[in-house]
């Protein structure tokens, strides 16, 4: 019951947290696509490292003012993964994330650099698929993290032209992994709860002790046109859970996307 | 310096340090030494492999038995012999091990009869009007339909056992010979097991890790309900050997809980936990028991499953192109 009670209110946190979504003077709606280059351990499969380069797809909204900057991001990413060994191993790396940083700016003297410190809930799902084992062959990780996230964004030249840095850091997490010797979540399992249900709430809450990651999102923002700007990033992101099955996951995005401003 | 020029150079730090950071964070590849091989073979084994307890095997001696073996400069198929042997002690059809040096498995059928004779059963029952559906061969044999699944590797669709159920409509009962068949994949024994269950019913109860001991173990209980099924409650005889593994040892174990269905032949060869891959630093791949499953009554299913009519196949019947199971299965039905 208490881990329901913890998950319940982790949902709440989450809802509210949507319902107090400002209502700002610039919204940007963007579409940018690049190349990723994934990295993931997971012990639920093998001992060593699987490397890969893919694709990626993001959609992007982002507000910001002198008050408030926050971005919401819906990023697909697919690789084909393999380790440097020499066997016919592969699998195929699909991460789905669904992110929103919420940030306030802090007050600063200097007029080329805006500072904003806040929140953010990350959900990622990463799945792999072994291309080789019939049995067991899939793997997962999805987790949902809450922490804080600092946000700079610095104009040197002209207002056209911003780069921006964003940095999360979740400190309270909901992990959902495989249990040691199957995709059943070790929760799910000792509640004998097999349905979807039972395996969503089968997860575990953990923090830093348990699971770090680490978002960093580096960007530059070129304004193009009234309604156009054109961003070109970076983003890198690492992420370690230590229960049973150790799982270690990194990757690279080098991105370039189109905002369109919807409003001023 | 100005306050601004510090606020640059800690701004450019801290970037080149979360750019460069993951080298840090990250760990390496284990080592591909054959020490380390045998370490991580035998602490993956001690801490996921899950019938230590049901058949009584002491790890920790496998290791200290095996482990003297292992020095830094031994030859590769030393190292995988060593290996072998010491996989082949937990007696495991679902364990082995396998490299370009070749495949270590247990056979589980040592000291078994085959009770089998292919050419046999082409011949004298599926005969000339032999047909065939999704790799399922089946033929009438006067008023019993006789069919036979060699394997559950091949896909077999929903359309394709209700032809083969469809064809079977008019016949008193129904022979299903699993024989050789060495299993492949659960949804394809669901798939026929479905149209002979008459409401849901607990088939087997499926114990997984809860944690890294031996006996720290979580059930889940499995139950089939059947859904839009043809609900076959004729007769039916599934005959059985020691060859029936895996898959094919659950569909014999799920029918086995029907009344109206009745086993002919030997023990199947059990393999009950589903195997579960992994490999190692130097590139061998290797699989094992990840879970064990016991049936309603408590048996453990990886003890295969026993038959109720024991039967084996006669010298006279074989020299006559009889098959002494199926005769059996014909005067079962037939009675």
């Amino acid at each position: 019951m208490k881990h329901e009670m913890r998950l319940f209110l982790t949902i709440c946190f989450f809802i509210l947290s949507l319902q107090a979504w400002p209502q700002q003077n610039t919204t940007m709606l963007g579409f940018g696509t690049g190349v990723s280059r994934n990295m993931i351990l997971d012990e639920f499969h093998s001992p060593m490292f699987y490397r890969g380069t893919g694709y990626m797809l993001q959609l992007g909204l982002n507000k910001q003012n002198d008050r408030n900057y926050d971005q919401l991001a819906i990023i697909y990413q697919k690789s084909k993964i393999s380790p440097d060994i020499r066997n016919n191993s592969a699998a195929h790396l699909y991460r789905g994330s669904f992110d929103w940083i919420r940030t306030y700016r802090v007050k600063s003297e200097a007029e080329k650099w805006m500072i904003y410190l806040g929140f953010h809930i990350l959900t990622s799902y990463d799945v792999s698929s072994h291309t080789e084992w019939p049995n067991n062959s899939y793997s997962h990780c999805l987790a949902f993290n809450l922490g804080p996230s600092l946000v700079l964004d610095y104009s040197p030249w002209t207002t056209d032209i911003h780069f921006y840095w964003e940095l999360s850091i979740p400190v309270l997490n909901y992990i959902i992994r495989p249990s040691l010797g199957a995709i059943i979540p070790e929760g799910s399992i000792r509640r004998a709860r097999p349905d979807i249900w039972g395996v969503v709430s089968g997860g575990e809450l953990t923090s830093l002790h348990e699971y770090q990651r680490i978002r960093s999102n580096l960007y530059i923002s070129f304004r193009d046109s009234p309604r156009f700007n054109i961003r070109a990033g970076y983003q890198w992101d690492f992420q370690n859970y230590t229960v049973n099955n150790h799982y270690q996951s990194a990757y690279h995005l080098l991105y370039l996307a189109v905002y369109y401003r919807l409003k001023t | 310096m100005t306050k601004q020029g510090i606020i640059y150079i800690l701004l450019l730090l801290t970037l080149l340090a979360i750019l460069s950071c993951e080298r840090i964070l990250t760990s390496q590849d284990p080592e591909n030494s054959p020490t380390n091989n045998f370490e991580i073979l035998w602490d993956n084994l001690d801490r996921k492999y899950s019938l230590f307890s049901t058949k009584g095997i002491d790890w920790d001696s496998i290791y200290q038995a095996y482990r003297p073996e292992i020095h830094e400069n031994m030859h590769n198929s030393s190292l995988f012999e060593t290996m072998g042997r010491m996989i082949l002690e937990l007696k495991d059809g679902h364990t082995d091990i396998r490299s370009n040096l070749g495949h270590i498995e247990y056979d589980y059928t040592t000291g078994y009869r085959k009770n089998f004779v292919p050419h046999i059963v082409k011949v004298t029952y599926l005969g000339p009007k032999e047909k065939e559906r999704d790799g399922m061969l089946y033929n009438i044999i006067d008023t019993v339909g006789y069919l036979y699944i060699g394997s559950f590797t091949t896909e077999i669709t929903e359309d394709g056992i209700r032809d083969v159920l469809d064809y079977f409509s008019d016949t008193k009962g129904i022979i299903i010979d699993v024989r050789h068949n060495t299993g492949g994949n659960d949804r394809y024994t669901k798939i026929i097991v479905n149209h002979f269950f008459d409401r849901k019913r607990l088939v087997e109860v499926n114990h997984y890790k809860t944690g890294q001991g031996h006996d720290d173990f979580g059930s889940i209980d499995r139950y089939i309900e059947p859904k839009n099924g043809l609900g076959i409650f004729k007769p039916t005889v599934i005959l059985t050997n020691r060859y029936c593994y895996s898959a094919c040892n659950s569909f014999v174990s799920w029918m086995s809980a029907l009344p109206h269905v009745s086993l002919v032949g030997d023990t199947t060869g059990g393999g009950g936990g589903t195997p579960h891959f992994s490999e190692l630093p130097n590139g061998w791949i290797y699989r094992y028991s990840a879970n064990k499953s016991y049936r309603p009554d408590g048996l453990s299913m990886d003890d295969g499953i026993p038959p109720d009519h024991y039967v084996t196949i006669t010298k006279r019947d074989s020299t006559r192109w009889r098959d002494t199971l199926i005769e059996y299965a014909l005067d079962l039905v037939n009675e």
